[in-house]
């Protein structure tokens, strides 16, 4: 496997220092969120210095979020019924270019250690929408297996669609949700 | 419920009990219903539609005959409603449908209340009466449904004037909340009689979601510590600021030792020594899942969390990994 050199344009010294997994004899999961990995020219190295802290021999799963703009569409929950908007064509292509770097980040952090790639659509309410959103990351995992792209997972990579943010209803989704650097958990 | 399964999975009905088929097949109808329902839009045709089944039993049942519907097992009808906890028209229209698809449907239909005081509906004159949502559901003795109550605030702070002699007998009525979100809970504000407004929610209340708490960290550790059955615990602030920690109600000692072993949220979280104090007070960490963004002691809850961490969400836009503000703690 061609080796790739790790960006080092973070603080290596910082995150070990912060983020320093070690000690953590159970980790199972990592997760994190696909806008957060392309929003910064600091996540390849981010992630893959994180990972190289892990010392716990457990299988361990990399759980990448995707949100509906992630996935080529802005869903209206509040509108009744849902609105589902489609992007843009330019904000389309710019998707396609951060699904394309987040694929070449998974190679990187894989060196770093080896996991399982979980790619989960996170959303609530529109049950169709989800099955919609998993079907579009389903085709783009495709054509990225097609050009050889994911050659050096042993397994496939596992699309699902499940709630991972810690809001239940309607009524949690923040109203600024999306801006830039803050997750909308914390909104 | 067996019998459905089998039949679901198409085994042989000759296997099950004659007497449990009938229900199986009125529970395929009504699964065939329902989920009719949710990909047609038309509602009144839908309407139309439950009424006629609803009278008459599935399709082939004689007009002659009682139907099954009110035969069928009140768990099997609330497994089925419960598909549809995110869609809120169609619980709508199933609790109007009969009773015990209304008792079915209800639970879910007021799990979660939730208070804006910048939403127009709840105003006044121009005035925002901040417990309206809480008075309604109060006359119409729906507040013990209610397992999810959040009190979002963005014009004022969250104090005892907020819970007035009224408003706390319509809070004192959430018997049965899981979930408590308030934003700017002035704590200080409520001691020392933080039990009297809160205490009543103390044996079921699972998630604690705080946004932008003020206080001390004791009287913050006291008030976590009024629910001795506390899973999850979510503390956000919109930016992390430095402040000198208050030194006010330092040998406070919260009233139980909650179990804490679910999820910790924190967000642009500078208050290290709440966290200190929170391991000494509380015997530990035992948190299964963290989210940290912007956490100034994210080493210090990731090691005091070593032997239980199994899922742990990070953000690469998290500074903490470019160390701008030079938080390393040298």
């Amino acid at each position: 496997m061609k080796q790739t050199q790790v960006n080092n344009s973070v603080d290596d010294q910082a995150v070990r220092w912060n983020f320093d997994l070690s000690r953590n004899k159970s980790l199972r999961t990592l997760e994190t969120t696909a806008n957060s990995m392309v929003d910064t020219d600091t996540a390849p190295s981010f992630l893959s210095t994180v990972l190289s802290t892990i010392a716990s021999p457990l299988p361990l799963d990399v759980v990448i979020v995707y949100e509906d703009s992630d996935v080529d569409r802005m869903v209206y929950y509040w509108s009744k019924p849902f609105f589902v908007k489609y992007l843009h064509p330019v904000e389309r292509a710019a998707n396609v270019q951060h699904h394309q770097r987040r694929f070449k980040m998974f190679r990187e952090m894989y060196m770093a250690r080896k996991f399982r790639l979980v790619l989960c659509v996170d959303g609530v309410d529109c049950v169709t929408e989800l099955e919609d959103a998993t079907r579009v990351l389903e085709s783009i995992v495709k054509v990225e297996k097609a050009k050889g792209g994911l050659d050096y997972f042993p397994y496939e990579p596992l699309i699902v669609a499940e709630i991972r943010s810690p809001r239940t209803r309607r009524n949690d989704y923040p109203v600024a949700w999306g801006v830039r650097g803050i997750p909308n958990s914390a909104l | 419920m067996k019998a459905l399964t089998s039949l679901l999975k198409g085994e042989p009905t000759s296997r099950l009990l004659p007497h449990r088929l009938h229900n199986c097949c009125a529970a395929l109808t009504l699964i065939s219903v329902v989920l009719g329902l949710r990909f047609n839009r038309h509602r009144h045709r839908d309407n139309a539609k439950i009424k006629r089944l609803s009278c008459r039993g599935y399709p082939e049942t004689s007009t002659s005959r009682r139907s099954a519907i009110p035969r069928l097992p009140q768990e099997l009808v609330d497994t089925i409603i419960s598909y549809f906890i995110h869609d809120i028209q169609t619980l709508l229209t199933c609790s109007m449908t009969c009773y015990s698809w209304y008792i079915a449907a209800v639970p879910h239909l007021h799990h979660s209340l939730t208070t804006d005081d910048d939403d127009p509906m709840h105003r006044k004159n121009g005035k925002y009466r901040w417990p309206r949502p809480l008075r309604e559901s109060y006359k119409l003795g729906l507040l013990p449904l209610v397992k999810r109550f959040r009190i979002r605030l963005r014009h004022s702070i969250f104090t005892p004037k907020q819970l007035g002699r009224s408003t706390l007998r319509y809070f004192s009525a959430l018997i049965n909340l899981q979930e408590l979100g308030i934003d700017y809970l002035q704590v200080s504000s409520f001691m020392p009689n933080l039990h009297q407004c809160f205490g009543h929610l103390a044996p079921t209340l699972q998630f604690l979601a705080l946004k932008r708490p003020t206080g001390s960290c004791r009287q913050i550790l006291y008030f976590i510590g009024l629910f001795p059955n506390l899973q999850d615990l979510k503390i956000c602030y919109q930016k992390p600021v430095e402040e000198q920690e208050s030194t006010a109600d330092a040998k406070l000692i919260p009233l139980s030792t909650p179990p804490l072993q679910g999820r910790l949220i924190l967000t642009c979280f500078t208050r290290e020594k709440l966290m200190e104090d929170m391991i000494v007070l509380f015997g530990g960490l035992r948190f299964h899942y963290m989210d940290l963004f912007r956490v100034k002691c994210a080493q210090l809850l990731l090691g005091a969390c070593a032997e239980t961490l199994e899922v742990l969400r990070l953000y690469s836009t998290d500074p903490h990994g470019e160390d701008p503000l030079g938080w390393r703690g040298e």
